[in-house]
Formats: structure tokens, sequence, C-alpha cells
């Protein structure tokens, strides 16, 4: 030990305690000039097995991720233990240089590996798939698209090579990997989505056929991760089909929604002409065929006519909420049963209904309140056609 | 976004519901732009499509309470009238009717002194006959309707149903008188 080097450290870092002696550690606060105004405390811990020689000496800090995260920082730090003379110097050095990586802080990342980052990114550019890149600032969220699918990933905070999707066109697809909260590999996931994309295409050309030869009512705006349609037959029916993404020529799967009888009517032929499906016709003509069509109907107002802060109440629309929307994205499917009713509703707002008729003030009397209580969709049917009597089509 | 103390009634104790976790705050919120979408769209049905004698708008900013003014119908002993009512729309409409109110008094067997009105679509189930389908703009009809044929059998007014039913010159002379003392001059005073 070298009492006068000691006693200079002390008297010049009076917050640097010597907790050690074998090996030589100094622990505590060393105070830093951030700039003129401004001063600040870093914790620091420094061993050195060689005191009062430099060599050797290992520097670590407490919770300070600024510095930390400081591009150069802990390169200029080791640069420093090698070439200070004097512990004395060297503190005084390194004083200097956290001052400066405070001051000129910058939101960097912690853990820096960019290299590994941009390498991957570089070898996902030169691969085959037919992807763009795209990436925010910082290298923290990565965007992959591929024929207008895309899926947002970022960065795992404890391990760089990990990615987690935040965002994905193809999230509702059933048996899709690249699910919101997924992690995988950049290249894993361009090679996924590139695949997906591929056995896509083809159920993207049925898709456009259906769209050109019948009435779509859902999704209003077919986006192509939509892999499912809701066909207006009638006024008080609708199909939705919903396509095998494997084989998109075959049978898909169907619902029926709309009234009662209507649904029974049309769940009959449909049935008749199960066997009458031929996967080498297109699937709007084998929908036709199915459902003993001579045509399709055709949408009576194109998307702009149809403006829905009008006066005029659309048919369409829900008649309990006045709109044909329900949280962004929920379409009437309940019809009354009603003939000469046919309202439509929002499941969602008769289940509301069905929720006040079975609060105290609303109570409905005999066989009825029992089938108000049933959360089955025959009850929803019952509410649907008690509802849609309406004043006007008694 | 601002959202405003959503005081509900008693038995809906969405309160409750809210602090035993059962009930999300969001869905609040979701109701209160519901009904305020809704509330948009028919004004601006009856803006566009204004009804026979009717008309409705907003009494200020806020669309919780709506003025109303209906004309007296030909025919009736109201007629050259015009009745203005006050709209209360509830918390939880359309699942519950809105509260109307005459402020124009009416010598009327199912109206009463305070201006309220008797009427079957006006209350909930199962007394009533309120269904979330019907609007605004159909309960003004009911009530021009009901100006036109009053309903004896279920009056708020026992004395005027009586007149109504038996001394039927008498009552329509007292509503006519009615009419022209309030509904008229009202009318003068307002132009």
């Amino acid at each position: 030990m070298d009492p006068h080097e000691c006693s200079e450290i002390i008297s010049r870092h009076p917050e640097l305690i010597l907790v050690s002696n074998n090996p030589v550690t100094w622990e505590g606060m060393l105070s830093v000039t951030v700039n003129a105004a401004e001063k600040s405390k870093v914790r620091i811990k420094l061993t050195l097995p060689n005191f009062p020689a430099l060599n050797g000496a290992t520097l670590s800090f407490g919770k300070n991720p600024e510095i930390l995260c400081h591009r150069d920082f802990s390169r200029k730090s080791r640069i420093l233990i090698e070439s200070a003379v004097t512990v004395t110097s060297f503190l005084k050095q390194l004083q200097i240089l956290i001052g400066e990586a405070l001051h000129s802080h910058l939101p960097c990342l912690t853990s820096i590996n960019n290299h590994s980052i941009i390498s991957e990114l570089e070898a996902m550019t030169h691969s085959p798939c037919d992807l763009r890149l795209s990436t925010s600032h910082g290298l923290n969220l990565i965007e992959l698209v591929s024929k207008n699918i895309r899926v947002r990933l970022q960065r795992d905070a404890k391990c760089s090579d990990t990615w987690k999707i935040v965002s994905s066109d193809l999230a509702q697809l059933q048996g899709c990997e690249l699910v919101v909260g997924a992690t995988m590999s950049l290249h894993d996931a361009g090679n996924k989505l590139d695949k997906q994309v591929e056995s896509l295409e083809n159920v993207w050309e049925h898709l456009k056929d259906i769209d050109r030869n019948c009435w779509v009512i859902d999704p209003l705006i077919p986006m192509p991760h939509h892999i499912y349609r809701r066909i207006k037959i009638n006024s008080s029916l609708s199909i939705l089909i919903n396509i095998n993404p494997l084989q998109p020529t075959s049978l898909p799967a169907i619902k029926i929604l709309g009234s009662d009888s209507e649904v029974a009517k049309y769940r009959e032929i449909v049935s008749g002409n199960f066997e009458l499906w031929d996967p080498s016709n297109s699937l709007s003509e084998n929908l036709r065929i199915l459902l003993n069509l001579e045509e399709f109907p055709q949408a009576t107002l194109t998307k702009d006519e149809k403006q829905c802060d009008s006066g005029l109440f659309n048919d369409e629309e829900c008649c309990i909420c006045f709109s044909l929307e329900l949280n962004d994205n929920e379409l009437p499917e309940k019809v009354c049963n009603n003939n000469t009713c046919r309202k439509q509703f929002h499941t969602a707002c008769l289940l509301q209904v069905h929720g006040m008729a079975t609060s105290n003030t609303w109570q409905s009397s005999g066989i009825q309140s029992t089938a108000w209580r049933l959360p089955t969709l025959r009850a929803k049917h019952i509410v649907s056609c008690r509802i849609g009597h309406h004043t006007n089509c008694q | 976004m601002y959202i405003k103390y959503v005081n509900l009634p008693n038995h809906i104790n969405l309160g409750q519901k809210i602090r035993s976790g059962r009930y999300h705050f969001a869905e609040i919120v979701q109701r209160e732009m519901q009904k305020a979408s809704r509330l948009k769209r028919e004004l601006a049905m009856m803006a566009e499509n204004p009804p026979e004698g009717i008309c409705c708008y907003p009494k200020n900013d806020k669309t919780d309470v709506l003025s109303a003014n209906i004309l007296g119908p030909r025919g009736s002993p109201y007629e050259g009238g015009l009745f203005q009512l006050e709209i209360e729309i509830p918390e939880i409409y359309p699942f519950e009717p809105p509260r109307m109110k005459f402020l124009t008094p009416v010598y009327h067997p199912n109206i009463d002194d305070a201006g309220r009105i008797c009427m079957d679509l006006l209350k909930m189930p199962p007394k009533g006959g309120w269904k979330p389908t019907i609007n605004i703009e159909n309960l003004l009809t009911a009530i021009q309707l009901l100006l036109s044929y009053p309903n004896p059998d279920d009056p708020l007014m026992a004395e005027i149903a009586e007149e109504y039913r038996f001394n039927k010159v008498e009552f329509e002379r007292k509503a006519r008188k009615s009419t022209a003392e309030n509904a008229m001059k009202k009318r003068k005073y307002e132009f």
C-alpha cells in the first residue's frame, strides 16, 4: 500500500472509500461535472489488484445506463485504464470522460449489438425472398413487407437476436405462425412471411373472383389478410364463407346468417347441393350452384353513395345503434324473423338489450323470461323478433 | 379524450360493477359513444326528412337535452297551437326511453299539469312498450297522434278523461280555449 497515494485519493474524492485491501478496491461516488451548470455523481467500483499500478484494474458502475450505453464509453474507459500512470490521474480523466458522456447523452440502445443486427438485415436483403425492409431509428423496430402484407417486429430487450412480433396483417389467419407476441429470429420471420404470402396468392385470386361477382358486405374494404367473405343473398339472408387457404377451390366453411325462416330454407338447399360442388369450377360459380341462384344479386349502392351520416336510414344498419359498424369492424348479422320487418341487428347490441332484460326493471314474464336468459342463438332470435316488432311493422 | 362522470340509474349499478371489476370502464365510454352516434344520426334524419308538424333540435351544446315543437294536429282542438316539449336523453339510451315533457300547458286526459305524458311507448317493459328500435321521431309522431286521439282508458287526468268520454263538446271547448291561451299566445310572443 502506498499511503501517499491513498491520502491523495481520499482528499480528492472524499466519497470514495477503500472497502478492501486485498485486492485494493475503491467504492463510492465519483463527482462529475456534466456542464457549467450541472453536476452529477456516479457510483463506481474500482478494483486494483496491483495497486498503486493500474494494470489489471477493473472498473464497474452502479445503475447508470446513460453512460454505459454511450457508444464509445466502454472502449475509452478501457484505453484510459491502460494509458493512465497513477490512480489519481486515472480518476481525474475518468471524471472528464463521464462528464462528456453525460453531456452528449444520446438516446442509445442498451447492450449495443447493432453490428449483429445490421449483418442480419444484410443477409436478409440478399436472400431470395421478395421482401421490403424498413426500420425505425435505432433499429428497434423492423417492418417486413411482402405484397402489401406487413409484419412488424420489435427487438427483444434481453436478447438481441430474437424478435417479437408487435403487429401482423396475418394475425387473424388460422394456423399462421406470424401472430402478435410470437418471438423468432428475423431470418425466420422473413422466410415464414414469404412462404405464407406465396401460399395465399392462389387464395387471393379466388377471392377476387368472389369480389367481382358477388355483393360482398363484409369485409367493408377487403384486405389481403381477410380470407373470409360475407355475401348478401337477399334482404334477410347472407352467407359467410371462410376459405381454406390450403385448398381454396374446395368447399369452404359456410355459415348461413339471417332470419330463421330464410336460414332454414337455404340450409336445405345448400345441403341438397353439396355434391354438385366441383373444385374445377370457379368459387363464385360453385357458390351460385350451391345456393341454387340464377345470378348473384348486385350491390344497389356503391360504397361512395352510402353516406353513413345521411338522414336516410340504411336498411343494412343496426336499428338499435343506428349505425353499420360497431366497435370498428362488427357488422349487423342478426335479422328479425318477421318477414315484414327484416330489421338488422348487431349481436352485441342485442346482447345489451338482453342484459337489460335480465336486470331488475325489465322483467319479462312467463316463457319469454326464460328465453331471455338463455345465452344461445335461439334466445337471441327470440329477442330480435320481439324487438323487431316495431310500431310500424306490426 | 374528456370523459364526464357517468351517472347511471340505480338498477344498473354500474359503479358497483366497476368496483367489483366485472364491468370495464371502457364499456361505459363505448356506450356513451354509441349513444352519441345514434343521437347524431337521429337528429340528422329529422333535419333532412322532417316529419309533418314536428321539429326537434338540441337545446344547447350538449345533446342530452333536446327541444321539440309539435304543431297541434288538424281537426283536433289543438289545431293552430304550437306545443313545446323538452326531451331528456338518459345515459343508457337507447336501452331506456327518453323522458319527454310538455313545456306548453295542454288540456288533455293523458297529459298532466306538469306536462308529463302518459304514453305506453315512454315506459320501460314489462309495463310499457319501449323498445330500443324506437326513435325520438317515432315518439314525437306518437305524441302528435295522442293529441288527436286521447286515450281516456288510461288517464292521467281523471276529470278530463271523464269529460272527454261523457261531454266531448265541453272538453273540446276547454281544450281549444287552453290552446288559444297557452299555445298560440306563446307563439305570437316568440315570433
